[in-house]
């Protein structure tokens, strides 16, 4: 049930940051207060009070973004009392579907979902509800339908990331240039939303020709290079490469630079900030990432749902947004110490 | 002769029933010239059609793409003449990459590195080959299995994150060029030629396309079939190993995410190039020509820059055309036979393509056991 909790914990880079994290506890009770007005009560009560199971499924473990939203959500659990368990929905609504049904048969206290689908798991959520088990939705929104059967909302939209990224290369671009978008997976909210968002910016600004390429298919830097390629071939003076996700954005960094593109010459972005892409930011490869701050986002998810739990505090507002951070070549350091101290 | 009868389809007496020899040439050329037809004229369509697909970087960049789906499509072509499965060998090469990753970064060698792989892939090959021969698990199971725990494995070894970071020397081998060539492309090369040679001049070659064919023919005439299943298998795993090198030389980091639907890819290439899904026929030029066609046909649609929905119809159509040929070879011969031949000798199967090189001349030194060979 929680196998996922311990591999996380042997990694040295997350076993490094949650021990700093914990070490700054008293920064984590400040910070959870920071996000609402009327979790401090409860944040500071916390601890010693009737013991909570949590179940959470997430949408998949392929990401490191997912597996940070855990360790953060599992931190606060510790300090929270809270039984957390842990499953994993694959990319696949219908297995989430069945996932989320199992978890409500254990009669939790209360369950965070980050849904694979915004429709899907709105029936599920709706016999959650009516059993008097408080669902939280993170990272990925559902339907309007929905929200009544949900406590809130835990996340950043991806359409706003993709604004975010767009801006950016308008900004870098000053306003002239060709900008090739390589996706990531058809049909993923990931995928979709930051390019629609993205497209909406571009759209606001006649003077940025966009090459709508081609999708991976899988987030390897293997299939963005393959992409990459074939995209800098049709398209020889592209001044950008926008990609969805890291991984392929360093396949497409290997891609310019065999092609003997000097890293001044092109932009190229990517989402989720890990550590090999932020290491090829601070070397000057990767212009910029976002990181969405998976373990910031988890320890938000997990504090909204035990104050709403524990002493029926909602939400403020129906969805609690969460911070992203932009890691350029300027802020890297900034980012890397946010990380590195637990929030980001 | 009991199992023969329940097998007709694989039954072929020699001397009986045969058709004449000018019927089958016909029908296996038309078989055998299908799908490089298809590739030359895809080639030649796309070169009239866009000035970037035949400049020297688009060739290199195709070759390149195309490596890894080679390597291992090499691989599964022998899995598949052998009448079995592998769907170990995508999430599989996934897995070898990191674990390869992991052991250069720590150890800091490339050697040990490679090793690991190497080591990791025969340990693969060798868990599907045991469970599939000595468990009698059905190798789709079997591999389904494994290419799920692979694929496990994989994600809690690094959350998902890629493995970077590997040694300098490492950085090297990926950026030399032999004769203007990646020195990966060489690699696939070599590959090839080797599984090829091991087809075409070995008893084993010859051993996985009569386990494939009949395999109580097979036992009856003194072949273990137990062994050779495990050695496809454990040849599979060591292509999966050598994709899995190709891989970190080619971004020059593990990729826990690679490769998802690497294996279902290799057997639509095996099969796209004329190998029977059903076993005991096929070969690793035919697999060469199928790959070859679906990274050229991956590259166009990047270069034309279609819609990504309509690529995928596309590629699934190409996928259904080019097997398809093997019924209208079928077509093709019965036209040409009497209704009473016709039956059986349809299914008669076909021997092992001697490839587009002059290296090959017929059957060779080796006798076939249930490919009997036609003589043209």
């Amino acid at each position: 049930m929680r196998t996922s909790i311990p591999s996380t914990l042997t990694r040295p880079d997350v076993r490094r940051r949650t021990a700093a994290a914990l070490a700054a506890t008293g920064l984590v009770l400040s910070v959870a207060a920071c996000s609402g007005g009327d979790e401090e009560a409860s944040a500071s009560g916390g601890g010693g009070e009737d013991q909570l199971t949590v179940e959470m499924n997430l949408y998949s473990r392929s990401l490191p973004y997912f597996q940070d939203f855990v360790a953060g959500a599992q931190e606060r659990a510790e300090a929270e009392g809270v039984t957390l368990n842990v499953t994993y929905g694959e990319t696949d609504p219908q297995l989430q579907y069945d996932q989320v049904q199992n978890a409500l048969t254990q009669s939790p206290d209360g369950v965070i979902v980050v849904p694979v689908d915004p429709a899907a798991l709105i029936p599920v959520f709706q016999q959650a509800s009516d059993g008097g088990v408080p669902v939280l939705t993170a990272i990925n929104d559902i339907e309007e339908d929905g929200w009544p059967s949900v406590v809130g909302h835990v996340g950043k939209e991806y359409t706003d990331v993709g604004r975010e990224k767009a801006q950016y290369l308008v900004d870098t671009l000053g306003g002239q240039g060709t900008v090739a978008m390589i996706h990531g997976i058809r049909g993923l909210l990931f995928s979709e939303l930051q390019a629609q968002g993205a497209m909406e910016v571009f759209a606001e600004n006649p003077g940025i020709t966009v090459i709508d390429g081609p999708y991976t298919g899988e987030f390897s830097s293997d299939a963005g290079l393959a992409a990459a390629e074939n995209v800098l071939t049709a398209n020889p003076d592209v001044d950008a490469l926008y990609f969805d996700n890291d991984d392929i954005a360093l396949g497409g960094v290997l891609a310019a630079q065999q092609r003997g593109i000097a890293m001044e010459d092109i932009v190229i972005i990517g989402t989720d900030g890990g550590e090999p892409a932020r290491q090829a930011v601070a070397a000057g490869e990767l212009d910029m990432t976002i990181t969405l701050c998976g373990f910031l986002n988890g320890k938000q998810a997990m504090d909204t749902l035990v104050s709403f739990v524990r002493d029926g505090d909602e939400p403020a507002e129906r969805t609690v947004e969460v911070t992203s951070q932009m890691v350029t070549r300027d802020s890297y350091e900034d980012v890397e110490a946010l990380i590195a101290s637990g929030d980001c | 002769m009991t199992a023969m009868r329940e097998r007709p389809v694989r039954s072929d007496p020699p001397g009986e029933r045969t058709p004449r020899p000018q019927v089958r040439v016909r029908g296996a050329l038309f078989d055998r010239l299908f799908v490089p037809v298809v590739l030359l004229a895809l080639v030649a369509y796309l070169s009239a059609t866009n000035d970037a697909f035949f400049s020297r970087i688009n060739v290199t960049n195709v070759l390149m793409q195309a490596s890894i789906l080679a390597i291992v499509a090499f691989g599964a072509t022998f899995v598949i003449m052998a009448g079995q499965l592998d769907l170990s060998m995508g999430t599989g090469s996934a897995l070898i990459s990191v674990i390869g990753a992991t052991v250069m970064v720590d150890t800091g060698s490339v050697l040990m590195g490679v090793g690991a792989c190497l080591l990791a892939g025969l340990l693969l090959g060798l868990v599907n080959g045991v469970v599939v021969t000595a468990l009698q698990v059905p190798s789709f199971i079997a591999t389904l299995g494994t290419m799920i725990i692979c694929g496990g494995v994989a994600l809690a070894m690094t959350n998902g994150g890629v493995v970077s970071g590997l040694p300098s020397g490492f950085r090297e081998v990926a950026t030399l060029r032999l004769f203007g060539l990646p020195v990966l492309v060489w690699g696939t090369a070599a590959v090839f030629l080797l599984l090829w040679w091991l087809q075409r001049q070995t008893v084993f070659g010859y051993q996985v396309l009569a386990v494939g064919g009949n395999a109580e023919a097979a036992r009856l005439s003194g072949i273990s079939l137990g062994r050779v299943r495990l050695l496809v298998f454990v040849l599979a795993g060591l292509a999966t190993a050598l994709a899995a090198i190709a891989l970190l030389v080619r971004v020059q980091s593990g990729q826990p995410n690679a490769n998802g639907t690497l294996a279902l890819e290799a057997i639509a290439a095996v099969v796209v190039g004329g190998t029977s899904l059903n076993g005991g026929r096929g070969s690793v030029v035919r697999t060469l020509w199928g790959v070859l066609l679906i990274a050229v046909l991956r590259n166009g649609l990047d270069l034309s820059g279609i819609s990504e929905d309509y690529k995928q119809v596309v590629l699934g159509a190409v996928f259904i055309l080019a097997a398809s040929v093997d019924f209208l070879r079928r077509r093709l011969v019965r036209r040409r036979v009497t209704p009473s031949v016709a039956g059986p000798a349809l299914s008669t199967p076909v021997p092992p393509d001697a490839g587009p090189g002059p290296a090959v001349t017929g059957s060779g030194t080796v006798p076939p056991t249930s490919a009997i060979a036609p003589h043209r």
